[in-house]
């Protein structure tokens, strides 16, 4: 096993290196990291880990600024962090106030005091056991989501997904296996992976249909429900998902079909959407997808764009389906419990 | 795949194979002259290095060897701060030697080091690229597990510019094996554009596809042989060397290239100064992606916000609200842009300033530049630390280097190279009173030929076409020149057979110089019936139709088996394009005494007098 700088070295050359990575091994790998840290490093006290941390998160979300799940993921640990420094505080010393539970005032006077440089006893072996539960909660969470298709999905029905969703072609397998139903697939492009999306429901014995993007309004009136996965949701309840997905958002509104998003609590972020921020919010791909490089024959003056999020406001989503009961409207309280006391961005 | 292992071991212990890869970090030319006199090169306010380690980092290289000439304190004082760190899962080793002056001799340099055991990825230190190699390597390795011989797998990308944008380095003709990938004829094109290929490409390939397409990435995968072979041959310079040394050899030591041909995947070398404009605008315009100023390739690195337009700024650029940027920019940090400044496809380094009312279209300015107001710059480049002062306009192809200033209120002429004046030069400079340039004087080094590429040449109008036309079936495995010169030697022969010299003799030198020219046999047929037809015209290029017909008969037909073969085919020939008349020929026959000859073309006759008595009928 390599040191924890060579794995995030290699971690950050896998996700430069594009595709493959679902959010959810992103997930996985950003806290697998991050308890090593726990094991690998000298530190003394709670602060002390917490600054090793932050810096090997931002060294891992350097390489890809809008990947939203690691930040999500280090945010997530060091609040575990604080958590757990607070309950080893209490074991240890009955002076002072349990804290029990979170709020901001009382995170606001416990870094006032600056108690997390206390050395206390016990945060090794608590921290690696509190994300060894926070691994398995991981593992866990595309099985919880999953399990709930067949509550959502009912006897032929149609629905329409947008492009490969792992989650959400597991979640129809799923359903599959109880009932009977339409897949419209939206290819997707200019990645198509609509195409694969299709394919490997075919697979599983369900009618699948694919249809190209700008057919999205037109199919719209047969079906019954959206399901799609999410890059991220956003502190607003709105979504970063993959570009194209507003159109079929809005053509769904249109047609009073119910959008019902597919979403581990990883993909939980606190990012807001600000519309002078545009650009950073979205992530611009290579425009060889749109247009052959080898091919182009067209002048150097046309510029090519290939745009990968898209933001989605929160009064398009329905139903947010998570490993813990969840709607739409609890994800701003929520985002403030996994955000105490740090600017957004920056944890 | 096993690699392979030292002998002495003599044990069953596979060795671990790791990929390694040879960085040779110098062009070995001076077409960036007179930047690189001073400074490696710099694109997208990035060491040019650091493009290529990248992606071969990003393929997960474990050893790279870099390979340098040119400022080896400057590479490896880079390479060592930013490169060489625990965190950096491969480990770097640079070497340099002053005596190296191609490729070639780099390679004979690592191949005496001998720390390449494996195959390996050779490329140049001034490649960008996005590619994924590992399906390559796979590939590459199925190749070798079959075919031992096979030495290397160039890896070339299509392109799609029409022949005339082309760069004269990038013009290749391309013949290769669409089953085994092997490549079969390599050559570049340069001015000349009559091809010929050799028969036995066709004859011993069913599949076969010329492709004129495809542009070189500089990117090969080695085995370690090639090293080897390197070494052996001595006037192995640059790749090309290489590639023709082995296609000619093929059938001596049997050793294959093959050629991989990449689609979509982006890869380029910045190999002058025009390539340098087309790379650095495709690198902003997100083609290499993710090889993009916003990803970092390090946490170190500058990290760069992107704008719409495809507009990039680093940290604490100070832009004026007035200023316009109009689309493909990059700003370094500490920039600042004046009021009414106008910025189009250009790159500005670090601590620069512009100023009021600038033009600037297609220039690249590195770091630490002044630019006073009322400057225009189209198609530049600026080295580090150059002052232009007000109202200088700059035109299209200028080259200023480190330390330079110019102005004010002068105007520099397109393609103009300057570089700093070590003398004090006199007020009455041609490039503004307060200017130190002198004008840069391009000199090849060590005597070496360095083709000057100009940034921006004249459009011309390309006649390309009416050449295609004349592209003739020629077959030929070897050189114009080759050809010749066997067809003289040839010459030379047939005169010795005036002298009284056997036949059987002139038959064995023939046999000799066809295979001192690697000539194919239907070659040296052909050149053979074309010496021996030309033969009565070396001596006295006016004789007449019978004087040639006479010398023809006698000294040719008659002791030449060869030629009497075709004679029929040769006196048809001469009777359609009006040579020889129809009476000539028919009382050449009555009066020939040869019957052999006689026997050759008496169909031709009959048909001829058949011919003549169906017209008398008429």
């Amino acid at each position: 096993m390599g040191s924890v700088d060579e794995e995030i070295a290699t971690f950050r050359r896998d996700i430069k290196k594009g595709n493959s990575l679902t959010s959810y091994e992103i997930a996985l790998k950003t806290v697998n990291i991050l308890r090593k840290v726990i094991s690998e490093y000298r530190w003394a006290n709670a602060r002390e880990l917490m600054e090793e941390m932050k810096e090997k998160g931002k060294n891992m979300m350097s390489v890809a600024s809008n990947q939203s799940t690691i930040g999500n993921m280090v945010r997530k640990v060091l609040k575990i962090v604080r958590e757990e420094h607070a309950r080893c505080l209490e074991e240890d010393d009955n002076t002072i106030e349990p804290v029990r539970e979170e709020s901001l005032t009382k995170l606001y006077l416990l870094k006032s005091e600056d108690t997390f440089s206390r050395p206390v006893e016990n945060l090794r072996t608590n921290m690696y056991e509190a994300l060894t539960d926070l691994i398995s909660e991981l593992e866990t969470s595309r099985e919880d989501i999953i399990n709930q298709a067949a509550e959502h999905i009912h006897s032929n029905e149609v629905v329409l997904t947008f492009g490969y969703s792992s989650i959400v072609l597991a979640f129809f397998k799923k359903a599959r296996k109880q009932i009977e139903f339409q897949v419209i697939v939206v290819e997707d492009a200019p990645k198509f992976n609509g195409q694969k999306m299709a394919a490997e429901l075919a697979q599983s014995k369900i009618k699948t249909t694919v249809i190209n993007d700008s057919a999205a309004f037109s199919i719209m009136a047969r079906v019954n429900k959206v399901f799609i996965g999410t890059h991220a949701i956003m502190a607003d309840g709105g979504l970063k998902a993959k570009c194209g997905i507003h159109n079929i958002a809005l053509a769904a509104k249109r047609h009073s079909v119910p959008v019902i998003v597919c979403a581990a609590l990883y993909k939980l972020s606190p990012e807001f959407f600000t519309s002078h921020d545009q650009s950073s919010f979205n992530k611009l791909g290579c425009p060889q997808e749109v247009l052959n490089f080898a091919e182009c024959g067209i002048p150097s003056d046309v510029q090519v764009y290939n745009p990968i999020y898209d933001y989605v406001p929160p009064d398009l989503v329905t139903l947010i389906i998570s490993n813990m009961l969840l709607d739409k409207f609890k994800s701003k309280t929520f985002s403030e419990e996994e955000m105490p006391q740090h600017t957004y961005i920056d944890f | 795949m096993a690699a392979k292992r030292k002998k002495n071991t003599g044990t069953d212990l596979k060795q671990e194979e790791i990929l390694q890869a040879v960085v040779i970090a110098d062009s070995f030319n001076v077409r960036f002259a007179p930047i690189t006199t001073d400074l490696p090169r710099v694109l997208v306010n990035r060491p040019l290095i650091d493009y290529t380690l990248e992606f071969l980092c990003l393929n997960g290289a474990q050893e790279i060897i870099i390979f340098c000439r040119s400022h080896v304190d400057q590479i490896q004082r880079h390479v060592e701060s930013k490169w060489i760190r625990k965190s950096n899962p491969c480990t770097i080793k640079i070497f340099s030697s002053q005596e190296c002056v191609s490729l070639g001799d780099a390679l004979r340099d690592l191949d005496k080091k001998n720390i390449i055991q494996n195959d390996f990825i050779l490329v140049n230190g001034d490649l960008i690229s996005n590619m994924t190699l590992s399906p390559i390597l796979q590939e590459h390795k199925e190749r070798r597990r079959k075919e031992k011989c096979m030495v290397m797998t160039m890896i070339m990308k299509k392109t799609n510019s029409p022949p005339k944008m082309k760069f004269k380095d990038d013009d290749i003709l391309l013949a290769v094996n669409n089953d085994t990938k092997t490549v079969l004829y390599y050559k570049k094109l340069q001015e000349n554009r009559v091809i010929g290929f050799p028969l036995s490409i066709f004859k011993s390939n069913p599949n076969v596809s010329i492709r004129n397409d495809l542009m070189s990435t500089g990117i090969s995968i080695c085995s370690a042989k090639v090293l080897s072979l390197f070494g052996d041959n001595f006037d192995y310079e640059c790749r090309d060397d290489f590639i023709k040394g082995i296609l000619i050899d093929e059938e001596i030591s049997g050793n294959t290239i093959t050629v991989h041909i990449e689609e979509k995947e982006y890869a380029a070398r910045v190999s002058n100064l025009r390539t340098y404009e087309s790379i650095t605008k495709e690198v902003i315009d997100r083609w290499a992606f993710p090889i993009v100023p916003d990803v970092s390739f390090d946490i170190n690195d500058p990290k760069y916000s992107y704008r719409r337009h495809n507009i990039y700024l680093d940290d604490d650029v100070k832009l004026h609200s007035n200023c316009k940027l109009i689309r493909t920019v990059a700003i370094g940090n500490n920039s600042q842009i004046s009021e009414n400044a106008q910025i189009s496809n250009s790159v500005i380094g670090r601590n620069c300033k512009i100023g009021k009312n600038a033009l600037i279209q297609n220039a690249f300015i590195w770091d630490n530049v002044t630019i006073e107001d009322d400057c225009c710059l189209k198609t530049c480049i600026l080295a580090n630390h150059v002052t232009v002062f007000r109202g200088v306009t700059i035109e299209e192809g200028c080259v200023l280097s480190t330390n330079v200033t110019v102005g004010p209120e002068v105007p520099i002429p397109g393609g103009t190279l300057l570089c700093k004046s070590e003398i004090k030069i006199n007020s009455a400079n041609e490039f503004g009173l307060q200017s130190n340039a002198k004008v840069y004087k391009a000199f090849a080094e060590d005597g070496e030929d360095v083709p000057d590429i100009p940034w921006c040449e004249p459009e011309q109008p390309d006649d390309i076409s009416s050449d295609e036309e004349s592209v003739i079936s020629e077959i030929s495995a070897v050189e114009q020149d080759d050809r010749i010169a066997f067809y003289d030697e040839l010459s030379g022969l047939l005169e010795s057979l005036n002298e009284n010299v056997s036949v059987d003799n002139v038959k064995l030198e023939i046999n000799s110089i066809k295979a001192a020219y690697y000539m194919e046999i239907d070659d040296v047929i052909f050149q053979l019936v074309k010496a021996i037809l030309l033969f009565p015209l070396r001596n006295n290029e006016q004789l007449s139709i019978e004087q040639y017909k006479a010398s023809f008969k006698e000294e040719t037909a008659a002791n030449n088996t060869l030629v009497s073969t075709y004679l029929i085919k040769v006196i048809e020939s001469f009777y359609d394009s009006d040579v020889l008349a129809e009476d000539t020929i028919l009382s050449w026959y009555s009066n020939c005494e040869n019957t052999d000859l006689k026997n050759r073309v008496k169909k031709l006759i009959e048909w001829l007098e058949e011919a003549e008595e169906e017209s008398d009928e008429d």
